[in-house]
């Protein structure tokens, strides 16, 4: 069996294999670094805390931290700052005055209504995709899916995204980008 | 609309992966195009902490210290031994270890040289079940669902690795012994599109040479061993040979003159015994393991140029031991994973018929993030000779419903039937053995083959098979692959 001190070095490479990818996901949840920094300290730190439920027959290691990140999220929006049914920052837009980095509010405001319709799960799968850059393999094994239905819920969700956006948009992007 | 500019790598990629599902999207390039530029644009600049980073490091590995990982659920508790403590070299029928030996063994630089052979040159093509050699596909084992293949439930891997390969051997507990298969019938229903076959088709043969051969003749030529004299035996060639390395994480190396294939093992004599299973917090992703499967090749000079890109070969994560004490099971950690680069041949991709990707292997250990073998390694060339292929469509979905290659086993008395849907076929080349004519040898041939994938199935339950082959050949499409019937075996009298 691995040695203390053989399993200490083994969660240095965990941690240093999924530190920044685990901030970048809880960031796209809440728009802003200082929360991001909190939650995933908490995050990692929950993940050793509760190391005795990890089941390794339910699943990689790393598709529960990132359940963690998730539920810790929920649990930011929820509990501590009492919004009720809210998962993470997206189902807060336009309706309240929350706490967001400046150039974030101001980069998302064109695509942000579009995206806040979205379930969540679509949603993380379009930023994953897109904004990540993950394979959809990659975007299974982190929401505990299946890698084909990952790509159809994406395939789905551009579509749904085509048709939420008016004609209007579609010509004002075109005009004030290309 | 003016046409959209600047479509980078990703948003090619993106968009294929829509089409991929939806090809009807196409339509709306345009419109997709603008929103994925779109997101792509309002994408948050991440700017991180590199200090935060490693403030948090150091609370986490703090915290981390007081932690016992084994307490984890289903971790198994076992001290993981090698089958074999002790281990005697197989192979060469002389013990000879060299440190260097130069072998010259035809420069096949990036693609394969085919040779036209002209038209059905390599015989009547017939399929046999029992010439097929599963050992040089390794792609995965065959499953088989149809053929009562419950006799487990966890998928061995083929890998020839020598002595063992990984499996989990430990104190107290056992392999789940062989549980009762239900008799089951399948019914395979073709879901896809429809689809046209053109007439003429290459087969492909690989030609066995006699570089390697010549190469180790020369050696036997200068051999003087004291104990035999060689010189006394006519026209003497080495068939096979075994050169071992001699330091730690060494290789063996097989060389098969025969069939022109080359096999690299770990010289058990230079790895370390394991003492422990690899860590779920340690194990390298797939991209890592491709990494170290083509740093491997790059290393000892191995062509890719015949093959595609590397690829994880899908295997089941866990297989189950049951504990002799009658305690609940656990489940063991793989120690490999199989890396499977497909050959290709003019643009064909190599099957096994199984349906899975054929071609050279390797095994990357995911403790010591090593490879421990190499396998299938192609010499040689390949010949061509073009023969007629099968175009009457129906035929083909009739060999499809009765369960391709392989047939459909059916059991009168079975209570339960399973619809197997069976999608789209994409184009390829089935790897067969031939037996030559008359002789007890055979060769390999490659033949044009439809690969119909298995969609879905109503009862997933003892059902391992991903595909469905059927080599378009003629000859093989008019043997008879029916529906198997379990003959009356008349009582003794």
């Amino acid at each position: 069996m691995p040695d203390k001190q053989e399993n200490t070095e083994n969660f240095a490479g965990f941690y240093d294999k999924h530190v920044k990818k685990i901030f970048n996901f809880i960031y796209y949840k809440t728009h802003h670094k200082e929360t991001a920094e909190d939650l995933t300290q908490e995050t990692f730190m929950k993940a050793l805390d509760s190391f005795k439920n990890f089941d390794l027959k339910k699943g990689k290691f790393s598709t529960w931290l990132y359940q963690i990140a998730r539920n810790t999220v929920i649990d930011f929006y929820r509990t501590k700052k009492n919004f009720v049914n809210v998962d993470d920052v997206w189902d807060l837009a336009g309706k309240e005055n929350i706490l967001r980095d400046l150039d974030v509010s101001g980069k998302l405001k064109d695509v942000e209504k579009y995206l806040a319709k979205l379930k969540p799960e679509q949603r993380e799968i379009v930023i994953l995709r897109v904004w990540e850059g993950y394979s959809y393999k990659e975007i299974a094994e982190i929401l505990g899916k299946n890698e084909v239905n990952c790509r159809v819920v994406f395939s789905r969700t551009i579509h749904t995204l085509k048709n939420e956006m008016p004609l209007s948009v579609f010509i004002a992007m075109l005009l004030f980008r290309f | 609309m003016e046409k959209i500019k600047n479509i980078t790598p990703l948003l090619k990629e993106i968009l294929d992966d829509i089409y991929s599902v939806d090809k009807s999207l196409k339509a709306h390039e345009d419109s997709l195009i603008i929103i994925i530029q779109e997101l792509l644009r309002a994408k948050p600049e991440i700017k991180i902490d590199e200090i935060f980073i490693s403030e948090l490091r150091a609370k986490v590995l703090e915290k981390s210290k007081l932690l016992d990982f084994q307490s984890c659920k289903n971790m198994p508790n076992i001290s993981w031994a090698w089958p074999f403590k002790k281990f005697v070299f197989v192979g060469a029928t002389m013990a000879l270890i060299a440190t260097v030996i130069l072998i010259n063994l035809p420069k096949g630089g990036g693609n394969l040289a085919i040779k036209d052979m002209g038209d059905n040159a390599f015989g009547d093509i017939l399929f046999s079940p029992s010439t097929a050699d599963q050992k040089s596909s390794d792609s995965s084992v065959l499953r088989s669902g149809e053929e009562g293949a419950g006799s487990s439930s966890f998928i061995e891997s083929t890998v020839p690795l020598g002595m063992g390969s990984g499996s989990i051997s430990s104190e107290g507990l056992d392999m789940v012994a062989p549980f009762y298969y239900e008799p089951t019938n399948y019914n395979y229903v073709y879901a896809g599109k429809d689809f046209e076959v053109s007439d003429k088709g290459e087969v492909y043969r690989r030609t066995a040479g006699d570089a390697v051969k010549n190469e180790l003749k020369k050696i036997a030529g200068k051999m003087n061993l004291n104990f035999i004299n060689l010189d006394n035996f006519q026209n003497t060639n080495i068939n096979s040979m075994e050169i071992s390395e001699d330091r730690e994480f060494g290789y063996s190396i097989y060389i098969d003159a025969r069939q022109n294939n080359v096999s690299i093992n770990m010289n058990w004599e230079k790895w370390p015994s394991r003492d422990s299973f690899p860590s779920p917090l340690s194990m390298p992703n797939d991209e890592e393991i491709i990494s170290i499967s083509d740093k491997f090749l790059s290393d000892y000079g191995i062509n890719k140029g015949k093959y595609g890109k590397g690829e994880i070969v899908e295997q089941q994560e866990y297989y189950i031991l049951e504990s002799k004490e009658g305690g609940a099971p656990a489940r063991g950690i793989i120690e490999n994973v199989s890396v499977i680069y497909p050959l290709e041949i003019n643009g064909q991709t190599v099957y096994d018929q199984g349906g899975n990707k054929y071609g050279m292997g390797l095994s990357v250990d995911l403790k010591y993030k090593k490879v421990t073998g190499a396998y299938n390694i192609v010499i040689g060339d390949i010949e061509s000779s073009v023969y007629d292929i099968e175009t009457d469509t129906t035929k083909i979905l009739n060999f499809v419903k009765n369960g391709g290659m392989f047939g459909n086993y059916t059991y009168p008395e079975a209570k339960k039937t399973v619809n197997v849907e069976i999608g789209d076929p994409k184009k390829g080349l089935v790897q067969i053995w031939k037996t030559e004519e008359g002789k007890y040898s055979s060769f390999e041939l490659f033949v044009p083959a439809l690969i119909f994938p298995v969609n879905s199935v109503s009862d997933q339950t003892n059902f391992y098979r991903s595909s469905i082959v059927v080599p378009l050949v003629g000859e093989m499409m008019n043997q008879d692959n029916g529906p198997v019937r379990v003959l009356d075996i008349p009582a003794a009298e």
